[in-house]
């Protein structure tokens, strides 16, 4: 019997710190026995040994040699994670979850939202979908942070930026010396570039005050709820729906998400 | 006796919620067991009958109180409980003009279990002070030590010495006492019951809940139940007011008043503090004094 | 149905703890034996139920040194003498959340396929009990491996194949004895609740006020959780210094405020009314819909055990009211 528990041996090949303010930090994994096959928008545990295990979005797309991971500084854990420098060992169980249902997304149109650092799993979305560019129509970004240090991933957004095949929006919340693009709060963004909703899925992850604003602009571009998924974070332990702490309502955030459609959402308990 | 207690209780309860100077009265109703009552609380005035008082009213209501902090609260109390709004008082915890207190003089409070091996679900004719709850049998403050309207004539209070209990189980030797330590704190599944019963344990992040600083493993390995019991028992010291609900609210059956008992009884006679009486007076662990004594320093 | 000499079972059982890890009702608890001397009951039902078994409350899942890890092993056999059938059907219960085809839990596995649940029958069922609420009953034989009927100097005894071998040569005729009125005498004592349809009940009932009101007097330690024989919620956390680890799962608890706690301070479930909702609703609404069956036995230890005396009796007989 395989042991869901147990987690497999890696190595950090490359950590740096995310942004500027140098609470997100960004490590570079390699497996030591292979490339792990993973669905975006799917997470893994990572374990230091001694300290516990805490679970984390997938930033990577399938089709890189590495997993990438972004993590914030939060906790025990995540803090004992901040200190590992390159070649550390570390341990890994994964991938877990559902994942984005790219399959669905097929010949449809893709809004992609986002705010501070859950651009995580969208990245990894993003680079699939532009690996898969053919399969897709129109692919349109929306992302914003406080300032732009705190935007994720920043070379690869401007390189992003210059294609012609995705629409790429950033916004920062206020004026900042140097910024090129959108100044203003995300869901004011949305409303601004308004994308069609005909034809397409909206992706949206982000801190809950920005889900709290973004949800109204969404109705009045009108996506319908089945057509709208979010990934939620929950306190997650085992990830495999066995330990019962990242319920909600019937629905393990761990297992069955954490991918969820808004109308599955809108029937549950408001518990996350 | 009892009848005309609840018929008072019941009148002043009605009273407060009708002429609105309370918005909830936090009681006791009907248990749904033998020898049972069960914390209640009322808004609605027409649903004070549902109060009663009796022998097995001896959950410390004034673990509830601060779970209203928007509300003015009714509160019916025995002597500990009373004492416990005084400790709470004095560490700023509840504010004297957000409660009303209606005070009843106790007589002890029966054992359940006692109660259910020795007659079954018959309740006995006669009640006997070994039916008492033990944190009864020593009790100093059988009156409310602080009230708005006291429901009955106050009861005669001890005098003898209140601590015999402890006394005696000094005399053990260091190796009879942590031999039963061990065996009490052995039986402990960690559910906290005993904390959450506790109107002093009210620390918004309880020391075992923590993980940076992680300060406890958890699971049930003996050491790690110990230093439960006695970490608990150290931020109880002077703190306590020996209501007896800690041990009560185990379902394990684990003895653990008397770690508290003999901290209480060590701050009394080391700082001749008794906490509980005066809301002014903060407990001697909470504050400093320069005649503080230090024997323990070299 | 046999008939087994209760002397000559328990001699059979002692034989039986060199091959098999017995468990058996210690007084007020259920524990591992080394001598059926040692069993003795001391209410209907034991305190701690028999998914210390299954779930140890702390365990293992493996130790970590110096870049190894190592996953302890457990080929023991276990016998779990005279639980009771709602325990029976608990374990059954458990089976649902631990043997699942995508993600089989080894540990739980590992000793359940090894067990014999030896249940006996309740003659005197308790007060609390409310076991028919959820079609099963005191005499309720199909969760385990064997049901005994305690007969005075015999039980009766009925089972599968697996637990009647361990008795070889010890079962006698029952001689016709009829136990119908023994069992409709313990059914009838029972008092349950209706909980009929209270599954569906529950799904429109996420925003009731009704949550505030049963949680009020709940101080919200985990006395019920822990000796609910089946709640099963975990917590996995490393134990250990040096560079020796241990990762281990010890029992949680959904009544605890940190239980859904977040590192950030976020905690969905900070109010004790959505925790009460969750323990009522895991058990009468998210079990149903995930396994067809409700989560909860009626065997009454939330109930005898709680130290304010909340009954989740009056708590099911409130929702079906609304």
């Amino acid at each position: 019997m395989n042991n869901p528990y147990i987690p497999m041996s890696g190595k950090i090949k490359k950590a740096w710190f995310e942004s500027t303010d140098r609470s997100l930090r960004t490590l570079d994994i390699v497996l030591d026995n292979g490339k792990m096959d993973f669905i975006p928008g799917q997470f893994c545990e990572i374990s230091i040994m001694g300290k516990g295990e805490s679970p984390f979005g997938i930033a990577s797309a399938p089709s890189e040699d590495f997993l990438r991971f972004t993590v914030n500084k939060t906790g025990y854990v995540t803090a004992a994670i901040h200190w590992l420098e390159e070649e550390t060992p570390v341990w890994i169980r994964g991938p877990l979850g559902n994942g984005y249902p790219v399959e669905k997304f097929e010949g449809k149109n893709i809004v992609i939202v986002s705010g501070g650092f859950a651009f995580t799993t969208l990245r990894s979305l993003l680079i699939y979908l532009l690996d898969h560019r053919d399969k897709y129509k129109d692919i349109t970004v929306v992302y914003g942070a406080r300032e732009p240090g705190l935007l994720l991933y920043r070379e690869e957004l401007q390189e992003w930026a210059k294609r012609d095949d995705v629409n790429i929006h950033l916004a920062v919340d206020a004026e900042f010396e140097g910024w090129q693009g959108h100044v203003g709060f995300v869901p004011t963004i949305l409303e601004k570039v308004s994308p069609s909703s005909e034809d397409a899925y909206l992706v949206m992850c982000g801190p809950p005050a920005m889900i709290k604003f973004t949800l109204p602009v969404i109705k009045k571009l009108n996506f319908p709820s089945e057509k709208v998924y979010t990934s939620l974070e929950r306190r997650m332990k085992c990830g495999i729906g066995k330990c019962g702490r990242c319920n909600i309502g019937p629905y393990y955030v761990c297992k069955d998400g954490p991918v969820f459609s808004l109308d599955v959402l809108e029937k549950l308990p408001k518990e996350y | 006796m009892a009848d005309k207690i609840v018929e008072n209780i019941r009148k002043e309860a009605k009273r407060i919620l009708e002429e609105k100077i309370v918005d909830i009265v936090i009681g006791f109703e009907k248990g749904t067991l033998p020898y049972t009552a069960s914390p209640v609380f009322i808004e609605n005035p027409d649903d004070v009958d549902k109060l009663i008082w009796n022998r097995y009213c001896h959950n410390n209501l004034a673990v509830y109180l601060r779970n209203f902090p928007d509300k003015k609260i009714g509160i019916i109390v025995k002597g500990c409980d009373s004492r416990s709004i005084v400790a709470l008082m004095a560490e700023k915890q509840l504010t004297r003009e957000n409660i009303y207190i209606i005070g009843v003089p106790c007589e002890g409070m029966l054992d359940k279990n006692k109660l259910l091996e020795e007659f079954g679900d018959n309740p006995p004719a006669e009640v006997k002070e070994e039916f008492l709850y033990p944190s009864c049998q020593y009790c100093e403050h059988k009156n409310p030590v602080i009230y708005d309207f006291l429901t009955g004539e106050p009861v005669q209070e001890k005098e003898e010495e209140p601590y015999p209990d402890v006394v005696e189980f000094e005399k053990k030797t260091l190796d009879e006492r942590w031999k039963y330590f061990q065996e009490e704190a052995s039986k402990c599944i960690r559910c906290y019951a005993c904390r959450q019963a506790c109107p002093m344990c009210y620390c918004e992040e309880c020391f075992v809940d923590t993980n940076s600083p992680k300060w406890l493993d958890p699971g049930i390995d003996l050491p790690d139940l110990q230093v439960w019991h006695i970490i608990r028992a150290y931020h109880q010291a002077g703190r306590c007011v020996d209501c007896g609900a800690c041990e009560r609210a185990c379902p394990m059956d684990i003895k653990i008043l008397w770690l508290t008992r003999k901290l209480n009884k060590d701050v009394r006679d080391l700082f001749e503090f008794e906490i509980g009486i005066d809301p002014e007076k903060v407990p001697p662990l909470g504050t400093f004094s320069l005649y503080d004594k230090e024997e323990f320093l070299i | 149905m046999k008939k087994i000499d209760k002397k000559r079972l328990f001699e059979r059982l002692n034989n039986l703890i060199k091959d098999y890890v017995v468990y058996a009702p210690k007084g007020k608890d259920f524990g591992k034996i080394e001598d059926t001397s040692e069993i003795k009951r001391e209410s209907i039902n034991v305190r701690l139920s028999p998914k210390q078994v299954f779930l140890p409350q702390e365990e293992a899942l493996f130790t970590f040194k110096q870049g190894d890890i190592k996953v302890p092993e457990n080929n023991e056999k276990y016998i779990l003498f005279g639980i009771r059938p709602c325990d029976a059907k608990a374990i059954a219960l458990l089976d649902k959340n631990f043997d699942t085809k995508d993600f089989p839990d080894p540990y739980y596995i590992d000793r359940r396929k090894n067990s014999i649940l030896i249940a006996e029958a309740c003659i005197e069922p308790e007060s609390t009990c409310f076991c028919t609420a959820f079609g099963s009953g005191p005499f309720e034989s199909k969760d385990a491996d064997a049901l005994i009927i305690d007969r005075g100097d015999y039980y009766l005894i009925d089972g599968n194949e697996k637990a009647l071998s361990l008795f070889d040569g010890l079962l006698e005729d029952d001689g016709g004895e009829k136990i119908l009125e023994l069992k409709k005498k313990a059914e009838d004592s029972i008092k349950s609740p209706v909980v009929e349809g209270i599954d569906k009940k529950l799904s429109s009932m996420i925003d009731d006020p009704i949550w505030d009101e049963v949680s009020r007097k709940c101080i919200t330690c985990g006395a019920c959780t822990y000796l609910c024989p089946t709640c099963y919620c975990f917590d996995i956390q490393d134990v250990g210094k040096d560079d020796k680890y241990m990762r281990e799962r010890v029992w949680d608890s959904c009544m605890f405020t940190v239980y859904t706690l977040e590192a950030s301070g976020h905690n969905p479930r900070k109010e004790k009314e959505k925790r009460m909702r969750q323990r009522v609703m895991h058990k009468f609404n998210y079990y149903p819909f995930l396994y067809d069956e409700y989560g909860c036995v009626g065997c009454g230890r939330c109930i005898k055990y709680c130290p304010v005396n909340v009954d989740i009796r009056k708590i099911i007989t409130k929702i079906m009211e609304v």
